[in-house]
């Protein structure tokens, strides 16, 4: 089941000293198999999760996480 | 796989198969046997030390297998949010089979004798096991435990069933 919550987590652990999966989970409290899940986007983190891990990725929130705008349906002119 | 998914499979495991194999002895026994009352009370109370001693048993063996492979199991053990959302989840779907159970009893037993009342006047010759009487009633204070003891079980196991799947499919 995926989430619409997407995210730049893997690309910003490399970015940041190439952090481990397990490593980044000791940073922010979580397990590695949550770390996991949220890199495969299977599983959408809480918001204090999501700072946290923005934070220990030296990243702002919007920087690490992201939410696709709602595509609005185009009005038919009448 | 998360030492929480592992004991999940080996609850799933350990429950489904000392309740098959109780239900498989139990139910198709005839209803006056020496298995139906005090005796199977006994049974039903050792199967249940069984399972406990075997998950026991296998949480350790686990925690031995991963200080082996180097990791490290008081850290390992840690609930985090996602298991904890994980539990809740499969929490609410035991107790809604759980609470689904009591009424399907209190309400399909009562309804089926009425029918079999209404229907058959003497009713028809069933056969005297465990499973008709519990099906046909009335029931007594054995087979109310019966009941419950399935109802537990199928709750329990819609709670391993649940973890597993959150862990597999994601949460």
């Amino acid at each position: 089941m995926a989430t619409e919550v997407r995210n730049q987590v893997r690309r910003l652990r490399f970015e940041a000293g190439e952090l481990t999966q397990q490593q980044l989970a000791d940073l922010v409290g979580a397990t590695r198999q949550t770390i996991i899940a949220i890199e495969a986007g299977h599983y959408a983190p809480s918001l204090e999760l999501a700072f946290r891990i923005a934070r220990a990725l030296g990243k702002g929130i919007e920087e690490v996480f992201s939410y696709p705008a709602p595509r609005t349906q185009e009005r038919t002119p009448y | 796989m998360s030492q929480h998914e592992r004991i999940s499979w080996v609850a799933l495991v350990v429950t489904g198969v000392v309740s098959v194999w109780y239900f498989a002895l139990v139910l198709p026994a005839p209803g006056d046997s020496h298995l139906f009352g005090v005796g199977m009370a006994v049974f039903a109370f050792i199967l249940i030390i069984t399972a406990i001693f075997v998950a026991i048993a296998s949480e350790l063996l686990l925690r031995w297998v991963q200080r082996r492979t180097g990791g490290d199991p008081s850290r390992r053990d840690q609930l985090d949010e996602r298991d904890r959302l994980i539990n809740l989840r499969a929490g609410r779907n035991a107790y809604v089979v759980l609470f689904g159970s009591v009424v399907l009893v209190l309400g399909l037993i009562p309804m089926i004798q009425m029918m079999r009342s209404f229907a058959w006047p003497g009713g028809p010759a069933l056969p005297n096991t465990v499973l008709v009487r519990m099906v046909t009633g009335p029931l007594d204070g054995p087979l109310i435990a019966q009941w419950l003891l399935l109802a537990l079980t199928l709750s329990d196991l819609c709670k391993y069933v649940t973890r597993i799947v959150s862990y597999r499919r994601g949460y």
